[in-house]
């Protein structure tokens, strides 16, 4: 994951109730439970409502927090699981053929790690908006799953702990959301070979 | 096991996720099976793609949002969690600036309404018997207001439980406070303003 540090002494500091400790976790994990709720609800609006939302709840259920625990997965779960809870409440569509996603209003995008040269560049970052569309069009517990492995780098124990499944049920969804994503591949004309380094 | 029911494993093969066994079980298939190479290509191009996935980029501004929306809740965790030690003390601090503040600006103002109405201080005795009236004068007040106090006494107690419950106790500078410095400023104008009556009219000012 890419977020750093260690965060049970900023826990405990918030405990004793100093602020600036919990503004600090509010800091390291912003953006990754940001990137976490858009990925998730593809609406801006929504995702800072949720970040909101989440850091709230963490607040109030910050005492009974397991301190044995990774605070990393623990506040990515009480995200992934508002985020599930907000699907529900707009009855998000799940994936289908003639499903082109709920696209989406989508802040400023940037493409994670693109150092090649400008021709390169303009050809990766359109076939990265081509997967992100794709990606956009499965349902939201696959994204989640993709964003937890692939963006935040979670390993798959992390992921299981995250979404509070077995680590079964993580390989197999993941398994299940690759075989979408390749016949969304397949059915827009773009084989695996086009995503090729 | 067939290729088919292979895919899994592939996938924690190429995330580096397999036991020691399965890993060199994939190995030694994935030397024999070129079908079972391809699928592995094809996850591992696809799995780069997904990691350079377009991000949206989190607006600076945010973080100040989402901390305003937290800041009602972080001031009553400050107030609650605070030791016993430290409540004593910053009330003890806030008196004491309460107090200091309201004795110097009063004071101040005494004297300025006094130049102003042409009756400049003679001496420093004349001074001092000023402000002993206006202490006089203030010690009224607290005892009035003690007695109200007192016949109020039930119905604040229960106002303050529950303010206390709905904000938490009041900080220096909150609506409470700022409340309550209005008013013993009102108090200190007033006091100013019955002093410069009485002078006008041969009190204590002509008298000395």
């Amino acid at each position: 994951m890419r977020v750093a540090g260690d965060d049970l002494p900023l826990v405990k500091r918030s405990l004793e109730g100093d602020a600036r400790a919990f503004a600090e976790l509010v800091r390291r994990y912003e953006g990754a439970l940001y990137r976490l709720a858009w990925r998730m609800l593809r609406n801006d609006e929504e995702a800072r409502d949720v970040v909101q939302e989440t850091f709230l709840r963490v607040f109030r259920a910050l005492a009974t927090f397991d301190q044995e625990r990774r605070f990393s997965t623990w506040i990515l779960r009480i995200a992934t699981n508002l985020c599930i809870d907000h699907c529900r409440r707009r009855r998000v569509k799940w994936v289908s053929i003639d499903d082109h996603g709920e696209d989406d209003d989508r802040p400023p995008l940037v493409l994670a790690g693109s150092e090649a040269p400008p021709d390169r560049l303009h050809r990766d970052a359109a076939l990265a908006r081509r997967l992100d569309e794709l990606v956009a069009r499965l349902p939201p517990i696959y994204r989640a799953i993709l964003e937890l492995r692939y963006k935040q780098q979670l390993a798959y124990e992390e992921v299981a702990e995250v979404l509070g499944v077995p680590l079964g049920t993580v390989k197999a969804r993941l398994h299940r959301a690759h075989r979408h994503l390749k016949e969304l591949l397949a059915q827009s004309g773009l084989g695996p070979e086009s995503l090729q380094d | 096991m067939s290729c088919r029911d292979r895919q899994v494993a592939l996938q924690e093969y190429l995330a580096g996720e397999s036991a020691p066994g399965a890993r060199r079980e994939i190995e030694t298939h994935l030397a024999a099976c070129a079908a079972c190479r391809r699928d592995l290509a094809a996850y591992r191009q696809l799995t780069r793609a997904l990691e350079r996935l377009p991000e949206p980029v989190l607006p600076p501004a945010l973080h100040d949002q989402w901390m305003a929306a937290l800041e009602p809740q972080l001031r009553r965790w400050r107030v609650e969690r605070e030791s016993p030690l430290h409540r004593r003390l910053r009330r003890a601090l806030t008196a004491a600036l309460v107090s200091a503040f309201v004795v110097s600006f009063s004071v101040a103002l005494w004297q300025w309404v006094d130049r102003l109405a042409g009756f400049a201080t003679r001496s420093l005795t004349h001074d001092l018997a000023l402000f002993w009236r206006y202490l006089q004068d203030l010690w009224q007040v607290v005892t009035l207001l003690e007695d109200v106090a007192r016949t109020l006494q039930p119905t604040f107690v229960r106002l303050w439980e529950l303010w206390q419950r709905r904000t938490g106790p009041p900080e220096i500078w909150g609506p409470l406070g700022a409340s309550i410095y209005a008013l013993l400023l009102a108090l200190g104008a007033w006091l100013c303003w019955r002093a410069l009556h009485e002078r006008k009219q041969g009190g204590i000012g002509h008298a000395a």
